[in-house]
């Protein structure tokens, strides 16, 4: 069991639905502070409601890709509101589906802006020394296995999170010497808002799941592990959470 | 986008050299995949801001059915 207290602040995006609403929902059951962002500040309330203690998460409404180039002011902002943050989880995503034949490069940029460009300028800020607490800090960015499996119409998508393993594995070795931990995960199917869109789009991709979809906590507790001081010794890693599917 | 501008792009959407009419019928065609389908969906996603999904587009018949969806 993880140990977190009130002075420790985590940015969680993506807390409106599926995984980030579980990450923030764990990180609250076990005492942490979270700053939480999405655009969706009704699904956010109804969130922050049912989690054990609504007084420690405080919402934070924007649309991310409004202003990418300045998301390291924006993180700057939100340090002097909130103060030095112990960790920031990127779960905020969209998948897609489009064939090679019906890509052009503004449905590709699309993608990329809130599946990597995003997540890479919120570390840029959050990695700022004055923006987190050195020792103990944690970034764990989600990917998916997309980024592996490589499905037909998920090139856009899939890319995305490959390029994500990558950068995220120069940030863990540009952070080390702040003592920085930087790691990634790549869930499998996980029912979520956004599994109703796989599944709606799914051509022919069997299950491949032997114990079905899994649970945003399947994700959730990992990324609270990763969080926590009992992984200090795990930086630059990848992890794949999908039942053993690929 | 007036009805043969809709099967011209249908026809580019698809990749396919047979020439299209409103009721060809879609397994008629060799160019009908599943990739085919999912680039469908795209396409009157992208044009006419329409949603659809696999289930529905495997229940078209005739090219016609995607022209009644598209609203041609
Ligand atoms: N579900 C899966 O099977 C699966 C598998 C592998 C990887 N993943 C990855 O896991 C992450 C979470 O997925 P999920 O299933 O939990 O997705 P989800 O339920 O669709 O939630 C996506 C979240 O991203 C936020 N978001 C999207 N665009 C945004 C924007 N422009 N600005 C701010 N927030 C934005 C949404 O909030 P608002 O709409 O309120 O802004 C929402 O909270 C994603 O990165 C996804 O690629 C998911």
């Amino acid at each position: 069991m993880q140990n977190f207290n009130k002075n420790d602040i985590y940015i969680v995006t993506g807390a409106s639905s599926g995984i980030g609403a579980k990450i923030v929902e764990l990180l609250n059951d076990n005492g942490a502070t979270i700053v939480a962002i999405a655009r969706n500040e009704s699904k956010m309330i109804a969130i922050r409601k049912q989690c054990s203690y609504p007084e420690n998460i405080f919402i934070e409404i924007n649309d991310l890709v409004s202003d990418i180039t300045n998301l390291p002011e924006y993180i700057k902002n939100l340090k002097d509101k909130y103060g030095k943050f112990k960790g920031i989880v990127h779960s905020a995503g969209i998948i897609d589906f489009t064939p090679l034949r019906m890509l052009d490069p503004k449905r590709i940029k699309e993608v990329f802006d809130i599946n990597f460009y995003v997540p890479i300028m919120l570390t840029k800020g959050f990695s700022d020394k004055r923006c987190n607490v050195g020792e103990g800090a944690s970034i764990v960015f989600i990917s998916s296995i997309a980024a592996k499996t490589c499905e037909k119409a998920m090139l856009a998508y899939s890319s995305s999170k490959a390029a994500l393993i990558a950068a995220a594995k120069v940030i863990s070795r540009e952070l080390s010497s702040q003592k920085i931990r930087v790691n990634t995960l790549c869930p499998g199917d996980i029912e979520t808002e956004m599994t109703k869109k796989l599944e709606e789009m799914r051509i022919g991709h069997t299950n491949k799941y032997p114990w079905g979809y899994g649970k945003t906590e399947d994700v959730a507790n990992f990324v609270m592990y990763l969080l926590s001081e009992e992984s200090r010794w795990i930086t630059g890693q990848v992890y794949t959470i999908d039942c053993g599917s690929i | 986008m007036d009805k043969s501008e809709f099967l011209s792009s249908l026809a580019e959407v698809l990749q396919t050299e047979t020439n299209i009419d409103f009721d060809t019928v879609l397994n008629d065609l060799y160019e009908w995949d599943s990739l085919s389908k999912i680039a469908t969906i795209a396409f009157l996603d992208k044009n006419f801001n329409v949603q659809s999904n696999i289930t529905e587009i495997n229940s078209f018949i005739t090219v016609n059915d995607i022209a009644k969806k598209a609203g041609i």
